[in-house]
């Protein structure tokens, strides 16, 4: 995998897994000094594994955007549910299981704007559209697909009638069909 | 000495007259690479004016014509993608074959814009009331601006540009300046595909070029991505200047996993979706419940993901 973008946000991503470790969260892989091919000074973080990771901690609460993933571990579905229904964010979310009646609860229940099962990115095709809820999109279309061609027209409408000779007259009511 | 990069304004390169600059990086070695040209609020105008100015000769283009130019974008694109794809590695970081899906993912959306004349079919309704007939049909908005992350530096910019163009605006991005590289080169694809000078522009920049989108009276809508926080100031800022936005910001995906679930498959699909691009994607958090009321499986312990973790570290 390649490095982080800049060396702020190596910085940063460091710094979450600090934070992590001193939250007492078990951190099972630490990519904080990654042994790495690159010549010169490149921006890498290695993949980090964090477990026992409660909903205090940052590593859990933020968008810490770097490779970090934070295992929290539950007893029951509602309590995934309620997880994810209750995190400010609402992008994308996945179910892992065989249970087709589990994953079809999953779809219907939870807060989220795309999602995935036994599939762990789910990005729509472009056909149909991307987008979150919540705190993960601001306005009324998502991107691309069928809202996109929306968001990037505007509606008219048009109504016409050719006059016959025959016609004539004033009326100043509001219009009525007939 | 590093190149310097600028905009991109009706057709060719836009100097802009700011004066301000920042570097431009490679992240895999460090290395300053660019430098880029920051636009000024007189560069926002003059970017601006020059998509006004194409819109009337774009909008009343014929379908058929705009869509062999996108057919054409598309071939052209589809044949070099992978100029494309080592723009975003040297400038983002990710590796080749993930920069080359992105570019591979925002073709898809080239591809449906190719279909804009069946997209664009409006509705008709005769004799709706004696002699009066109703039809709807959808128009252009105008001048529109992209404003896209770093993540991503080809495929969000085509989540928006293909549909806005197709649909007959005229387009303004400011890609993140930390990976302005891809939006100059599809600008030039664009060109070579037989755009009309003007129809598709690259504004570079900070928060200047941000506001002056934001804040411009001839620019009719707003994409965003980004983070949260400013997603918030972006739909904020651009709602209150009369403009339709869009403003996806920030997330952390959560990944459930249910004890009847096939563990190693979801172990590789989390270290997939957790460390490809760097984690720049698709932030995630693993739930592993021990109990589902449907199934009678034991409990999980998550002991495949940690171990292929492991596994990813030792080959990192």
């Amino acid at each position: 995998m390649g490095p982080l973008v800049t060396a702020q946000a190596q910085e940063r991503v460091s710094g979450y897994i600090d934070a992590g470790e001193a939250a007492g969260a078990t951190l099972v892989v630490d990519g904080r000094e990654p042994k790495v091919d690159a010549d010169g000074e490149g921006f890498f973080v290695g993949p980090t594994l964090f477990d026992h990771v409660t909903t205090d901690m940052s590593i859990y609460t933020d968008e810490i955007f770097g490779p970090v993933l934070s295992v929290v571990r539950l007893d029951t579905y509602e309590e995934g549910v309620r997880l994810i229904n209750d995190n400010p964010y609402g992008n994308g979310t996945a179910i892992f299981t065989n249970d087709g009646g589990a994953a079809r609860q999953f779809q219907n229940e939870v807060k989220v704007g795309m999602i995935g099962i036994n599939v762990p990115v789910p990005v729509p095709m472009a056909y149909y559209s991307f987008g979150g809820w919540k705190n993960s999109l601001f306005g009324d279309t998502h991107a691309h697909g069928v809202e996109g061609l929306h968001f990037f027209t505007r509606g008219k409408v048009i109504t016409s009638r050719w006059l016959d000779p025959s016609h004539g007259g004033l009326n100043l009511g509001f219009p009525q069909n007939a | 000495m590093a190149t310097t990069l600028h905009h991109w304004k009706s057709g060719e390169i836009f100097e802009g007259n700011s004066g301000r600059f920042s570097d431009v990086t490679n992240p895999a070695t460090g290395e300053i690479t660019a430098q880029l040209a920051l636009a000024s609020e007189d560069d926002v105008n003059e970017v601006v004016a020059a998509a006004l100015a194409t819109f009337p000769r774009w909008r009343d283009t014929s379908l058929t014509k705009r869509t062999q130019i996108l057919f054409a974008f598309r071939e052209l694109l589809n044949a070099r993608k992978k100029e494309l794809a080592a723009i975003i590695t040297s400038e983002h970081g990710k590796v080749l074959s993930d920069a080359f899906g992105e570019v591979s993912r925002g073709q898809e959306v080239v591809e449906f814009a190719c279909g804009i004349p069946h997209l664009l079919k409006g509705g008709f309704t005769e004799n709706a009331s004696t002699k009066v007939d109703v039809h709807s049909t959808r128009q252009p908005l105008g001048v529109v601006g992209i404003i896209s992350p770093f993540n991503f530096p080809a495929m969000v910019p085509m989540w928006f540009f293909p549909i806005a163009i197709a649909a007959g605006n005229t387009v303004v991005l400011k890609p993140s300046e930390k990976v302005p590289t891809a939006a100059l080169w599809v600008a030039e694809l664009w060109k070579e595909a037989g755009l009309p000078d003007g129809v598709f522009n690259v504004l570079n920049g900070d928060k200047v070029a941000v506001d002056g989108l934001l804040m411009h009276p001839d620019v009719q809508s707003i994409s965003f991505v980004g983070s949260t926080p400013i997603a918030r100031y972006v739909y904020e800022t651009g709602t209150t200047h009369g403009k339709r936005v869009q403003a996806l910001g920030g997330a952390k995906n959560h990944m459930l996993v249910l004890p009847d679930a096939d563990l190693d498959l979801a172990a590789d699909q989390a270290v997939n979706a957790g460390y490809g691009s760097a984690g720049e994607r698709w932030p995630s958090a693993i739930s592993a419940t021990s109990w589902w009321p449907r199934s009678s499986s034991g409990p999980s312990d998550c002991g495949p993901v940690t171990a292929l973790g492991a596994a990813t570290w030792g080959h990192s």
